[in-house]
């Protein structure tokens, strides 16, 4: 059985994401993008997968994330791409709010 | 910020200190030292402190094992991003001004260099890709061009102190490629003389740009041991007599126009006189096809059929396979399957195209379902294949710092227009600014980023480019221009008049080329009425008739 090295890192708190908006946080170095979907908070890379655009300042439209560079649009339930230059799914890191602060779970 | 001066950045020999590059970050550069970056490969991002890093791949062959190391370079510093170019290099973005010098230390232990691929450089010396096992090639060029890049490499401390401008050189074989290398400052297209001796034609001074100028005649015939003294001697006219002092004006293009065809040949003849009594190494053995060995070649065919994504090699059994990528965007995962899948069912090399796809070559004929099936698996496709529209596109905004347009935005809404998936045999390119990266000129539809005028307002839009068929010596020609978000709108009408128009299976340009641009106007304006405006922008205009080429130019 391998030792899990999981560790969940605060980030934010809930207040900083904005209702239908994004949130960029930096997090041991690797940028992750906080989005509310369905009054619910979920956390992705906050690098586009086509070429590493900043989704940390993108916007949410009918639960879809587009990257502000070239219009990768994500699915935010599950990070697919659904339209634009972007073939690859997006990193979800599970995240977990204490006390009103989120803090997303790294490997 | 004020741009370099490069003349006097060249003149103080491009000194810039890449210890304290990854000391202390790129605050401190000044616009000539960032100038004399891209000597090195490295051109700065427009997003601060950040760079892109360009891959010099002669001939486009990058081995397998160098492939792996390419993507776990990008992985560690480039956010995992590979983007493919228009002359078959791999280019690296968002490196940070603290990574650049480990970067190309890492590209360095490949066995590749990063050296001369940006600013005014001998660029990557392009071959095509089929070279060795093409079946309608004279003979294999790729050892000659190869013998060229590393002759004219190793002076580069020099020549990118003197060079006025780039200098592209391409070497063409099979019948795209030899059309191509007319589009490059020399071009070098095989030939066998009729006694049989191997060699090549020479052309000199095109480019795209602008002012798109096909190359003029230079050399009916350059031997193969001859052909390094020719690019030198070439080189060396372009170096002695271009205008060092004014680089928008700098291509070989604008010198021979400045000169006279006539007195240009007589300076390169004297020039390549000379350079032709410096001993050189003999040229190595080359390949060439044998007529009677096509029948063999053809006798047998792969699952599913030859088309342009499996094509036949003059191996019997084999074949060439083109991976198309779209946009030439991989990441580091997909350039791992691509070396792997080179290693298991190809000769372990990759071989980049100008069409930034991907070629394996000895592949079993047997073995191509299990590569289309390896493909399928990373969301790539063969070339051809139904979903694989061929749509190049640069870098463009807002990583490139030159750019004005995000290209790549536009380019992936064109992959996947109705217009273009009825039409995947259609050529779009899509350049983010007018220098042209993705050739907007040489393609049935064309994009160049920049700002237009519609309607009487300024607006962030496209040029669009009409009609390039480089085969029939004819560049595209503006038809008109409109807002970015209108590009799908008049791609739709003019691929519906294309439809209407075309016959016998016409080409976008032949169509074009037979009837004019009027008809597709008049159809613009019916469907895009308000949204578009003809004709070029009128500040190109006049550029335009500035910079009027003498000779092969666009009609």
């Amino acid at each position: 059985m391998t030792a899990s090295t999981a560790r969940a890192v605060a980030v934010a708190a809930v207040g900083d994401v904005p209702p239908g908006g994004v949130h960029a946080v930096t997090v041991e170095g690797r940028p992750v993008v906080l989005a509310e979907l369905d009054g619910r908070l979920v956390a992705f890379d906050g690098a586009c997968s086509h070429a590493g655009g900043p989704l940390g300042k993108g916007s949410i439209a009918d639960g879809r994330l587009q990257c502000p560079w070239h219009r990768a649009t994500f699915d935010l339930r599950t990070g697919a791409p659904c339209a634009g230059p972007a073939r690859k799914t997006l990193r979800r890191y599970p995240i977990r709010v204490e006390a009103g602060t989120v803090l997303v779970v790294l490997d | 910020m004020t741009g370099p001066d490069i003349p006097a950045a060249k003149r103080a020999g491009l000194p810039v200190d890449l210890d304290r590059l990854t000391a202390d970050g790129d605050d401190w550069l000044s616009a000539e030292e960032r100038y004399a970056l891209k000597m090195h490969g490295v051109c700065a991002q427009a997003q601060p402190g950040a760079f892109m890093v360009r891959v010099r791949i002669p001939g486009g062959r990058l081995g397998a094992a160098a492939a792996r190391g390419v993507a776990g370079i990008a992985d560690a510093y480039g956010r995992g991003w590979i983007h493919l170019t228009t002359r078959q290099q791999l280019e690296l973005h968002h490196i940070d001004a603290r990574d650049v010098t480990t970067v190309l230390d890492a590209v360095a232990a490949l066995g590749l260099t990063t050296s001369s691929t940006c600013g005014h450089t001998l660029r990557n010396v392009m071959a095509c890709p089929d070279a060795g096992v093409s079946i309608d090639e004279p003979f294999d060029c790729h050892p000659d061009a190869r013998a060229v890049s590393d002759a004219i490499l190793a002076r580069s401390a020099e020549l990118n102190c003197r060079l006025p401008s780039r200098v592209n050189v391409a070497f063409g074989g099979c019948p795209p490629c030899r059309d191509h290398a007319r589009t490059n400052d020399a071009g070098f297209v095989s030939t066998v003389r009729e006694d049989g001796a191997l060699g090549y034609e020479l052309y000199a001074g095109g480019s795209a740009g602008k002012a798109p100028f096909f190359a003029i005649p230079l050399a009916a015939f350059v031997p193969r041991a001859e052909v390094v003294a020719a690019a030198e001697a070439l080189i060396e006219v372009y170096a002695t007599h271009g205008d060092l002092d004014r680089p928008a004006k700098g291509r070989m293009k604008f010198l021979i126009r400045s000169l006279g065809e006539e007195r240009f040949v007589a300076l390169f003849t004297d020039a390549f006189a000379r350079a032709r009594t410096r001993p050189r190494p003999e040229p190595v053995p080359v390949s060439a096809p044998e007529d009677t060995a096509l029948a063999e070649v053809l006798a047998c065919a792969p699952p599913g059929g030859w088309g342009s994504g499996v094509r036949p090699q003059r191996t019997p059994g084999r074949a060439m396979v083109t991976v198309a990528v779209p946009l030439g965007d991989v990441d580091g995962e997909d350039l791992r399957m691509l070396a792997a899948l080179s290693e298991g069912a190809a000769d372990a090399t990759l071989y980049l195209t100008r069409n930034q796809n991907v070629r394996l070559r000895d592949v079993a004929l047997d073995a191509v379902p299990l590569v289309r099936e390896r493909l399928s698996a990373c969301g790539l496709s063969l070339e051809g294949a139904d979903q694989a529209v061929d749509v190049r596109a640069c870098t463009g905004g807002p990583v490139c710092a030159l750019a004005i347009t995000p290209a790549q935005a536009i380019g992936a809404a064109l992959a996947g227009h109705l217009s273009m998936v009825r039409n995947t045999g259609l050529r779009v390119h899509v350049s983010g600014c007018p220098n042209s990266c993705a050739q907007h000129q040489i393609a049935d539809l064309g994009f160049s980023g920049g700002k237009v005028t519609v309607n009487g307002t300024p607006v962030l839009g496209y040029q669009v480019w009409l009609g390039g068929d480089v085969p029939a010596g004819v560049f595209g020609r503006i038809v008109g221009r409109v807002a970015e978000a209108d590009v799908p709108a008049i791609t739709e009408a003019i691929v519906g008049v294309w439809e209407s128009l075309r016959v016998h299976g016409e080409t976008l340009s032949r169509t074009v080329n037979r009837l004019g641009l009027e008809p597709f106007k008049a159809h613009i304006d019916a469907v895009c009425a308000g949204r578009w405006a003809p004709g070029p922008e009128p500040d190109d205009v006049a550029a335009a008739e500035r910079e009027l080429p003498l000779v092969g130019a666009a009609r």
